[in-house]
């Protein structure tokens, strides 16, 4: 049967489906042309999609009414009750993310909040099954320009993709795709330091009560103690006081050791002041390490994968994931990506295979921020390696260019 | 003059194309079951084929696919290559017997909304775009091909109206 066609009915079919290749090709290729012509069919359109969408609204409510009441009762009830927790915490953190941009501006690094922005509502879904961009509500007149980042208030959602003067497509980062260099701050069990070897319990010496958590020391001084050193990390101690071996003891109370913590006495202790009878208490920040890899995407409703990551490093499930900091990242180091939802070592290899939960729901994205950042060209990028926890990681500035306006 | 417009195969045909391209670019990016985009436009692109043959129904889809690519960023010429292959592959379908039965049409121009847009997943995977090729195309098939099955007979009407007006011949 299909044999039977004459040949000019072939003939149309042969042409139509080489034209289709020719244009998959030149589209691939990235022909500015073709972009252009996108660019004007979609301007000229958009006005009958709005009638459209204006008139097809009520169907669409009706539709997201049924399928999602159940799952935003759900939703909003336990929203409610992690509200009041959020707030105390917010303040805390608004205190510490202006402490890390004061150190940031410090040393020549661009923070997030420096690099201008643009809102913009989702305006249109995936139109097909084998591709998840959105389509937003602003383009190249507004200084986007293919590449730059996309995020909500919760975190990184993806980059932008084609635009046109005053529409842009944004790539989510779960499409094959798109990668991401990404830092885990793995929170681990690391190597045990001296003075925490020394705090295996509670330990008091010179009046100082030291206790231990896996995370944290917290170490309480007795005000009425009258032993000058008031550091409590490093204990000066009053050799008969504790439970020192006489070996510690007597190393103390060489005038050297004693000079060398007393000056790391600091002036708010309360030892100092003896008439302050309130007991001082010092939280030692969790010990953690940066760990380095490439983020790349699975598909809609699947996790992220992140390679490159060393067997021997301490990630952990529920590990923060974020932008990595580097001059040559398509990202500025600032953005939040989702957490370690696994990790399984690789077979007949020595790194890890770790899955990521993004942050963002990418099913339900209504309005995103498009960060106008574009990584400095020829820029070196730093090497991802394992930062210990005593080690400082190195970081390069990352500046922001003006964006100019694309053509569509 | 507006009368002859209106009985004008082509005009009549940018318009359906026109509400068609404008209804799937909005409202079904929006309504999704199972998490399945509903491509109404492969129904009327195989009726097409069925309506006005392998040339002009080929030619018909072709254009459809192209207008959907452009409005979408997704890559272009996908869409003209998959609906030219449905259009011609029901084209050489005896019509006649296709159109005879309404169940007959409804399975049948189902099966093709069904299978466009499996092919078209299928053919962007070929383009390296291939996070869709999974077993989950088994749904997008039964989804697609359910809402072509319940619309074959409205777009066999409307494309009758639009594409065989002033009684042009099937080619």
């Amino acid at each position: 049967m299909a044999f039977s066609v004459n040949g000019s009915r072939r003939r149309v079919f042969i042409v139509a489906i080489l034209l289709s290749i020719t244009l998959i090709t030149l589209d691939m290729q990235g022909v500015p042309g073709l972009d252009r012509v996108r660019g004007v069919a979609r301007e000229a359109f958009s006005p009958v999609q709005g009638v459209a969408r204006s008139a097809f609204r009520p169907f669409e409510n009706t539709w997201n009414g049924i399928r999602d009441y159940g799952r935003l009762k759900k939703e909003y009830e336990a929203a409610r009750d992690r509200a009041d927790a959020f707030e105390a915490q917010s303040i805390e953190a608004q205190s510490q993310l202006e402490e890390l941009n004061n150190l940031r501006a410090e040393i020549g690094l661009r923070t997030c909040s420096e690099i201008p922005l643009v809102w913009a509502d989702v305006v249109g879904r995936p139109a097909t099954n084998y591709e998840s961009s959105l389509e937003i509500s602003a383009g190249s007149s507004d200084g986007i320009q293919t590449g730059m980042p996309v995020l909500t208030a919760g975190g990184l959602v993806g980059r932008v993709g084609k635009t046109s003067s005053n529409r842009a497509f944004v790539r989510l980062i779960h499409e094959t795709d798109v990668r991401v260099q990404v830092q885990i701050r793995s929170t681990g069990d690391f190597p045990k330091s001296t003075s925490e070897q020394l705090e295996e319990g509670p330990t008091t010496i010179g009046g100082v009560t030291t206790t231990s958590s896996p995370t944290t020391t917290i170490a309480t001084t007795d005000p009425a103690a009258t032993d000058p050193a008031t550091n409590v990390d490093e204990p000066a101690a009053d050799p008969t006081a504790g439970s020192l071996p006489e070996s510690v003891a007597a190393a103390l109370n060489d005038p050297e050791v004693r000079a060398y913590f007393e000056s790391l006495t600091t002036s708010t202790t309360s030892a100092e002041t003896e008439a302050d009878s309130t007991p001082t208490t010092v939280v030692r920040a969790p010990q953690s390490a940066l760990e380095y890899g490439i983020m790349t995407g699975n598909g809609p409703g699947e996790l992220l994968s992140v390679s490159l990551i060393d067997g021997k490093s301490q990630v952990r499930v529920g590990d923060p994931v974020s932008t990595v900091t580097n001059a040559a990242s398509l990202f500025p180091g600032c953005i939040p990506v989702g957490k370690v939802a696994s990790v399984t070592p690789r077979k007949g290899s020595s790194q890890v295979d770790v899955k990521v939960e993004p942050i963002v729901d990418l099913e339900r994205i209504n309005v995103v921020t498009v960060l106008r950042y574009q990584p400095e060209p020829g820029a070196r990028p730093v090497s991802p390696t394992t930062v210990a926890p005593s080690a400082p990681s190195t970081t390069t500035s990352v500046p922001v260019t003006t964006a100019a306006p694309a053509s569509s | 003059m507006l009368g002859q417009l209106g009985e004008s195969s082509i005009v009549r045909t940018i318009l359906v194309a026109t509400v068609l391209l404008a209804v799937q670019t909005t409202v079904l990016t929006e309504i999704r079951p199972l998490g399945v985009v509903i491509d109404l436009v492969v129904p009327f692109a195989a009726v097409a084929g069925v309506l006005a043959g392998p040339r002009r129904g080929l030619r018909v889809a072709f254009l459809l696919g192209l207008g959907f690519d452009l409005l979408i960023g997704t890559a272009l010429g996908l869409k003209p290559m998959t609906y030219s292959i449905v259009a011609f592959v029901l084209a050489l379908l005896p019509w006649e017997k296709v159109l005879a039965f309404r169940p007959i049409t409804a399975v049948v121009i189902g099966a093709a909304g069904g299978g466009g847009a499996v092919l078209e997943v299928l053919l962007a995977g070929l383009t390296g775009r291939d996070e869709a090729v999974s077993l989950r195309l088994t749904v997008v098939f039964a989804v697609v091909a359910l809402a072509s099955a319940a619309i074959a007979l409205i777009a066999v009407r409307i494309m009758r109206w639009s594409l065989m007006a002033g009684d042009r011949p099937r080619l």
